[in-house]
């Protein structure tokens, strides 16, 4: 099953690499590089979080910290020495990893730092990892790294970003395949539920809690890395901002925190709408529907995207195919604009409280799930 | 196999038990009895690492166990239940076992046999039909049994039940009692926490009363339910 | 020495706005188990709104109090209604409060944009003034918003501890069940809590406004400083919030002065690490309550 798994995502991760090739062929305008880069960077950073939040259940508030160190080990390696910033990456990750674990080594041994003090607690080390580099590499004036030197065989600057921001997302989120369906995965599922028990059944927990901490911290470390040379200047006002736990937060919420496709399908979707609606008339607009957003996806679907989606699957479908073809065939706009539009809707209908879905939709279109038994059961006789 | 030597715990200014030595032999049925606060459930915490004692030591198979993590205590073969079921809430019944058949004594079997034996302890205990059941569909006698599967399904040589036959109708009792008997027939040495005399006397080969965090009386069913000291405890002193 | 002395005394005084802000914080965490993160964000709209009224009429700014005091207490008492209705507390509080805090800094954002923003000196002359004892200078602004921090943790402490409907608020962060059995009514005490956290939102936006440079993203500056005060102080314990600010405040303005204002964050958010790792039930206890 592992093996199938491996194969599968080397087939994805080959057929988007040789997406830029096929600009010339499928006509798409440059910019669509750009977006996807964004996309992969999100989802990295979305899904490694997810590995020890969304399965243990200890919710950090500080994923920026780690986000950071990378993208500082990147840029202060690049700035002051020759090293080429490919080699800088994996360090950017390991750093990360460091310092994850050492919180981790800390504040895992003690049973009263979860839930909103662990929060906390994760949330004052960004604002320390952010007053350190400040300080001590900084200076408040910023990095400046501009071009960085790679080997050809990348592309152009655009082409390279999308493969190598393609590559790190696909380790990641195939480091949460892994973990979800590894031992490593179900003793975290079982300290999410019950730490004391899963303890007492044998699940050595400080040891998994590290071992989550240590693998999420690294993602979202070496994600940070890459990110410093796309930014192409770096402070620490901008890299420390909220926005990175607020993100990453709201995406692995919005997706589903219980399965390793969860924060990817929320990275897509938030980055999207951010990109659709960047225009400036829109900011404010955009601004409020983020934090409105994470309220009502707390408030009205708590378990996310991906476990609603199972149980709306053909209403979700035909509604999304409807608001396609009408924006296709009335409206038009542009591609990423229709995109989002769509996804509003879908949203907006898996939104709907349970009960009140159950009386009125699901009284008339069946459920994917009870369509597929169905045609087993028909099959069978 | 199990000794308790002066086992001490305080929280804050109560001392809930106050030196307390036990010894439990290989093969034995031990029924852990007491009033309500005497410290039996804290006891079971103290020995399966879930707290640490103030002062005294635990020996398990010839080691000091006392401020080991749990989870090396249960992989040294002793494993629970609660008092108040603690089921993992987002899971299946079958997942829940699953968990301890992974983690438990026997370390290093796959996802799959883990399954096959969560399945088979899921018939022993009858649950077998709630195995694709989220846990929150279960009612507290089923939830009982469940705890009785997950600590079984670790593969203890030591089971420390604690009161699995609370709130449970005479059927079902009779069913469990059955069960803890086929559990001991295998070779697992049992302590039993309960309330219920009439089953503890006739489960176990050997009583030990504790009243306020003390043993008061120690020996066969018959004669330590007779012992003065222990009437007392029970009934108050003027029935001694 | 006279600079230690100098920041000492400065530490002390504006430890005062920081136990005003904490001990908002610390009666919603206390109480209703609300960790609100957007009070901050209440805070610093009202100093933004003491900063238009201002700049528009010319007029003192705690005479905009008129207009903060109902407006703040009215937006505090929606805000715990909308708690109430969802049944927002614990750790879900600190999520939802994260998506207010998100909103209400991009709206702060658009009316009065990223620029930096400081009420002139001719409205408000006596911010760069003040007393002097010997070589000491205690500026004006920051005694007063000490002595104002003295009155407001006083007079929570006499209503929390002295009144009818303070007793039931304690009854309430103590156990609600019973205190529903003996009909405290949880849902307009609720309201009213919300009302005073809007209540001392727009006291510390006032000194605020009056006090520092306005940024839509100062807020971030009090986060770590506020929780440090909060867990310090102990939950719900607005006298230890108080003394908190106090500690909090010496401690930066001492890092500030001895080695350098870069280090004053790290100092802090140091200090908040180390209570939440080995104290977290706070240096005064947790108690609105004992
Ligand atoms: N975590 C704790 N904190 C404070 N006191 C505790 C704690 N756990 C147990 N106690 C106290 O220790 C004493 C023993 O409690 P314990 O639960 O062990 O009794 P028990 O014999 O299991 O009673 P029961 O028959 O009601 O289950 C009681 O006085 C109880 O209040
Ligand atoms: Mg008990």
């Amino acid at each position: 099953m592992k093996w199938r798994a491996l194969l599968g995502f080397i087939i994805v991760g080959l057929v988007l690499a040789y997406f830029p090739e096929l600009r010339d062929m499928l006509g798409y305008p440059r910019y669509v590089l750009t977006f996807m880069y964004f996309a992969f960077f999100w989802t990295s950073l979305a899904t490694s979080w997810n590995i020890l939040t969304g399965y243990s259940g200890y919710f950090s508030f500080g994923h920026g910290a780690f986000y950071g160190v990378g993208v500082y080990t990147t840029a202060a390696i690049v700035t002051k020495t020759e090293l080429p910033f490919l080699l800088t990456l994996p360090l950017a990750g390991v750093l990360a990893s460091l310092l994850g674990l050492t919180v981790g080594f800390v504040v895992f041994r003690l049973p009263q730092l979860r839930g909103e003090l662990f929060a906390l607690l994760t949330l004052a080390v960004e604002f320390v990892v952010a007053a350190i580099l400040f300080n001590l590499v900084d200076g408040g004036y910023g990095l400046s790294i501009g071009r960085v030197p790679y080997p050809d065989f990348l592309g152009d600057f655009s082409e390279m970003m999308f493969r190598l921001g393609l590559l790190i997302a696909l380790l990641t989120v195939f480091a949460a395949y892994l973990v979800h369906h590894s031992r490593l995965g179900r003793g975290l599922f079982a300290i999410h539920d019950d730490e004391a028990v899963a303890e007492g059944l044998g699940v050595p927990t400080f040891r998994y809690k590290m071992m989550a901490l240590g693998l999420s911290t690294f993602f979202a470390g070496l994600a940070g890395g890459l990110h410093a040379v796309q930014l192409s200047y770096v402070d620490i006002g901008g890299v420390f901002k909220l926005t990175v736990p607020l993100f990453v937060i709201l995406m692995s919420l919005l997706g589903g925190r219980r399965h390793w496709l969860g924060p990817l399908i929320g990275a897509v979707i938030i980055h999207t709408f951010n990109d659709a609606f960047s225009d400036t008339r829109f900011q404010l607009l955009n601004d409020v529907a983020t934090g409105g957003l994470l309220i009502a996806i707390i408030l009205f679907m708590p378990e996310g995207i991906y476990e609603r989606l199972r149980q709306r699957l053909i209403p979700a479908a035909t509604l999304a195919l409807l608001v396609v073809v009408i924006q296709a065939l009335a409206i038009g706009g542009r591609i990423t604009v229709q995109f989002a539009v769509m996804l509003l809707f879908v949203i907006a209908l898996l939104m709907i409280p349970q009960r009140f879905y159950d009386t009125v939709i699901g009284r008339f279109v069946p459920s994917f799930e009870s369509v597929k038994a169905k045609i087993r059961s028909g099959a069978e006789e | 196999m199990l000794t308790c030597h002066n086992v001490i715990k305080d929280f804050g200014g109560v001392r809930a038990l106050a030196g307390v030595t036990i010894t439990v032999h290989e093969g034995e049925i031990v029924g852990l009895v007491g009033p309500n606060g005497s410290g039996k459930s804290t006891l079971i915490n103290n020995i399966t690492g879930l707290t640490v004692p103030t002062a005294g030591g635990i020996q398990f198979l010839g080691q000091e166990i006392a401020g080991n993590p749990p989870h090396r205590i249960n992989h040294m073969g002793i494993a629970r239940t609660y008092q108040i079921p603690r089921p993992f809430s987002t899971m299946t019944v079958r997942e829940n076992v699953e968990i301890s058949a992974l983690f438990g004594m026997t370390q290093g079997i796959s996802q799959k046999e883990a399954k096959q034996q969560a399945i088979e302890w899921l018939d022993f205990t009858g649950l077998s039909s709630y195995a694709n059941l989220p846990v929150t569909k279960l009612n507290l006698h089923q939830r009982k049994f469940l705890e009785l599967s997950r600590a079984l399904a670790t593969k203890p040589s030591l089971l420390l039940l604690d009161e699995v036959m609370a709130g449970l109708n005479p059927s079902e009792i009779d069913e469990s009692v059955k069960m803890i008997r086929k559990v001991h027939s295998s070779g697992v040495t049992i302590v039993i926490v309960e309330h219920l005399m009439r089953v503890v006397t006739s489960l176990s080969t050997r009583m030990v009363v504790l009243d306020q965090g003390r043993v008061i009386a120690e020996g066969l069913p018959e004669t330590v339910m007779k012992d003065p000291l222990v009437v007392g405890a029970y009934l108050g002193k003027d029935y001694a | 020495m006279q600079l230690f002395i100098q920041s000492l005394l400065s530490g002390i005084l504006i430890g005062g706005l920081y136990g005003i802000i904490a001990v908002g914080m610390t009666l919603n965490w206390g109480i209703m188990r609300v960790i609100n993160l957007a009070h901050f964000s209440l805070t610093f709209l009202a100093a933004y709104i003491t900063y238009q009224f201002s700049t528009v009429t010319g007029a003192d700014p705690f005479l905009s109090l008129f207009i903060t005091l109902p407006l703040f207490f009215v937006i505090g008492l929606v805000m715990q209604w909308f708690f109430e209705t969802f049944q927002i507390e614990g750790f879900v509080s600190l999520l939802v409060t994260f998506g207010l805090f998100a909103i209400f800094e991009s709206i702060m954002r658009e009316i009065w944009t990223a620029d930096l923003r400081t009420l002139p000196l001719d409205i408000v002359p006596y911010r760069v003034e003040s007393f002097w004892i010997g070589p000491y200078a205690l500026r004006k602004p920051q005694v007063g918003v000490f002595v104002a921090a003295i009155i407001v943790s006083a007079a929570t402490w006499v209503f929390l501890n002295r009144t009818y409907i303070g007793k039931a608020l304690r009854a309430i962060s103590q156990d609600r069940v019973v205190a529903g059995a003996f009909g405290v009514n949880h849902r307009q005490l609720a309201l009213l809590l919300g009302g005073m956290m809007g209540v001392y939102a727009a006291i510390a936006g006032a000194f605020i406004a009056v006090l520092f440079v306005l940024r839509p993203d100062g807020t971030v500056d009090f986060i770590g400083v506020i929780f440090a005060v909060v867990m310090l102080g102990g939950l719900g314990n607005t006298v230890g919030a108080f003394g908190a600010g106090v500690i909090i405040g010496v401690a930066q303005s001492l890092t500030s002065a001895t080695i350098g204002p870069g280090f004053s964050p790290l100092v802090t958010f140091s200090l908040l690490i180390l209570v939440l790792l080995f104290k977290p039930e706070g240096l005064f206890g947790r108690s609105a309550t004992s």
